[in-house]
């Protein structure tokens, strides 16, 4: 059976189980009726997740309740440094709880986008959670090369380079406008040791092998429901679709991975089946990858148990992030190590 | 979806005479500038509108560079009516190396710094200091504000009480360019 295949099952018997159950579905119904962004499928999977009462909290939390962050470039600058001269033009900041290089922004008499500081590279604008998906993959230890896939824009790629400036950087993405714009963002933030490539990164076997990989899955987007931009209705359908190329993306990069590499994967999600799932999935079809730790201190512990998938039990070391509990959008951060020696 | 495979080579190693001259518009501005310069890899891209860049990590191995890149380092020069002009990206690698601009450059006052992050010219009242090597009169001025930030290039223009420095390019091109 092809791996498409096999996730296609296993994700259609699990949620089978869960439209099975009325007092889930009355519970679910109560919610798409009260916000009508979300669908019965979403409601039910978190219902399902978190319980009734979080679920409800999680879909009503405000977005003024995430932590709006920056990163500080320490190429250019320090967060004493930066903080001082953002403090001169009325910006009040404070520090990241999660990480020594992120500055909350309290308070702005304009958008914290447009100020020299910005323009001149001194500083980022990244999300509270999806911040720490980078120094868990230890960029400053690697001795051969770093991939970035899906990179986008560029920012989690230039804070590759911020951890590690001397070995290459190759970002990956389908998407050429994006490169567009993650070449500016080296460019402004001094982060010269990056190669853009516009391509599939489900070949990316074909540049040879890395110690470093970071995926950044394109996914859901349901750590995003407390924004507006964050709000459609995503059926089971539209959560499986994602997951097989969520698989294949992670095998690909699993190949190009040295043996004793770190793998990083990442989703702006907190979908159990696009996360805890994926991951899973991989160290049941090969011997050669395991789950780790990521040494991570905040956050919740991943799910090893979710509507009856075969899910590893080291998928508790994965840490997600909870807008209601953390105060960051909703994120997931998995760790892999692929055994070997590093050669 | 692209597998990136290009038929042709995207970027390569520049030729010695491209080199010469990014060194050149660097020494224009500061000889630990070129001399650092020196030391990098610079990659030119090859389709019509050539772009220099700056590559500090290792070797690009050669079945990268047939890929369809869209950067190799950060663009530290641009091929621009046939002649080469400094790109914004050679003032991030001053910030980067801690890299005072020592000559060729305009020092303007606040509220002109600002007004040229935006697009717009510098007036001759506007203008604290200015110095100007006459071996690089083809090459722009660097702009600095009186905070010693590196906000773009200028070109030296117009005669008696109708001189100013004509906005090349800022870092608030970041913002306007779309991308």
């Amino acid at each position: 059976m092809s791996t498409a295949r096999l996730i296609e099952r296993e994700l259609r018997e699990a949620y089978r189980r869960l439209v099975a159950s009325r007092r889930l579905v009355a519970l679910a119904e109560r919610l798409t009726a009260k916000y009508k962004w979300l669908h019965l499928h979403h409601a039910l999977r978190y219902l399902e997740l978190l319980g009734p009462e979080e679920a409800e909290e999680l879909f009503s939390t405000p977005p003024e309740r995430v932590m709006r962050t920056i990163r500080v470039n320490t190429l250019l600058t320090d967060t004493a440094q930066l903080t001082k001269r953002l403090f001169e033009k009325g910006f009040k900041l404070r520090k990241h709880p999660y990480i020594g290089y992120g500055l909350v922004v309290e308070e702005q008499p304009y958008s914290i986008g447009a100020t020299l500081e910005y323009l001149l590279g001194l500083y980022t604008i990244q999300g509270p959670a999806s911040m720490l998906a980078v120094p868990v993959l230890k960029p400053e230890e690697s001795r051969h090369s770093i991939a970035d896939c899906c990179a986008g824009a560029g920012v989690k790629t230039t804070q590759l380079a911020q951890h590690n400036t001397e070995k290459t950087i190759i970002a990956i993405d389908t998407n050429y406008r994006k490169l567009l714009a993650l070449r500016n963002n080296a460019s402004r933030m001094a982060a010269a040791n990056i190669i853009a490539l516009n391509m599939d990164a489900r070949y990316i076997h074909r540049l040879g092998s890395f110690d470093r990989v970071l995926v950044d899955a394109p996914c859901s987007g349901e750590g995003l429901v407390v924004f507006d931009k964050g709000k459609w209705k995503r059926s089971f359908e539209d959560i499986a679709g994602r997951v097989k190329l969520q698989y294949q993306l992670l095998e690909a990069a699993v190949e190009a991975l040295q043996p004793g590499g770190r793998l990083v994967y990442a989703t702006c999600s907190l979908s159990v089946e696009e996360n805890e799932y994926v991951v899973s999935l991989i160290t049941r079809l090969r011997e050669d990858i395991t789950i780790v730790d990521t040494g991570l201190q905040y956050g919740s512990p991943g799910e090893a148990e979710y509507l009856g998938l075969p899910i590893s039990e080291n998928a508790r070391y994965c840490r997600r992030f909870y807008p209601h509990r953390h105060q960051t959008e909703g994120f997931t951060i998995c760790l892999l190590e692929k055994l070997g020696s590093k050669g | 979806m692209p597998t990136g495979e290009a038929r042709e080579q995207r970027i390569a190693v520049c030729d010695r005479k491209t080199v010469e001259a990014v060194m050149r518009i660097a020494a224009c501005y500061s000889a630990q500038l070129a001399r650092r310069l020196g030391r990098v890899r610079l990659y030119c891209s090859s389709k019509a509108r050539r772009v220099v860049y700056a590559f500090t990590g290792d070797r690009v191995h050669p079945r990268i560079a047939t890929y369809r890149v869209v950067c190799a380092g950060i663009p530290v020069a641009v091929v621009s009516n046939k002649s080469l002009r400094p790109a914004l990206g050679m003032l991030s690698l001053a910030r980067l190396w801690r890299v005072q601009v020592e000559s060729h450059y305009v020092r303007v006052k606040s509220s002109a710094s600002l007004l040229f992050t935006y697009g717009r010219d510098i007036f001759v009242d506007s203008v604290e200091a200015i110095e100007i090597r006459y071996e690089c009169n083809n090459i722009p001025l660097a702009v600095i504000d009186s905070n010693g930030d590196l906000l773009g290039f200028g070109l030296l223009s117009g005669r008696g009480k109708r001189v100013l420095i004509q906005n090349l390019l800022d870092v608030g091109w970041y913002l306007r360019s779309g991308v």
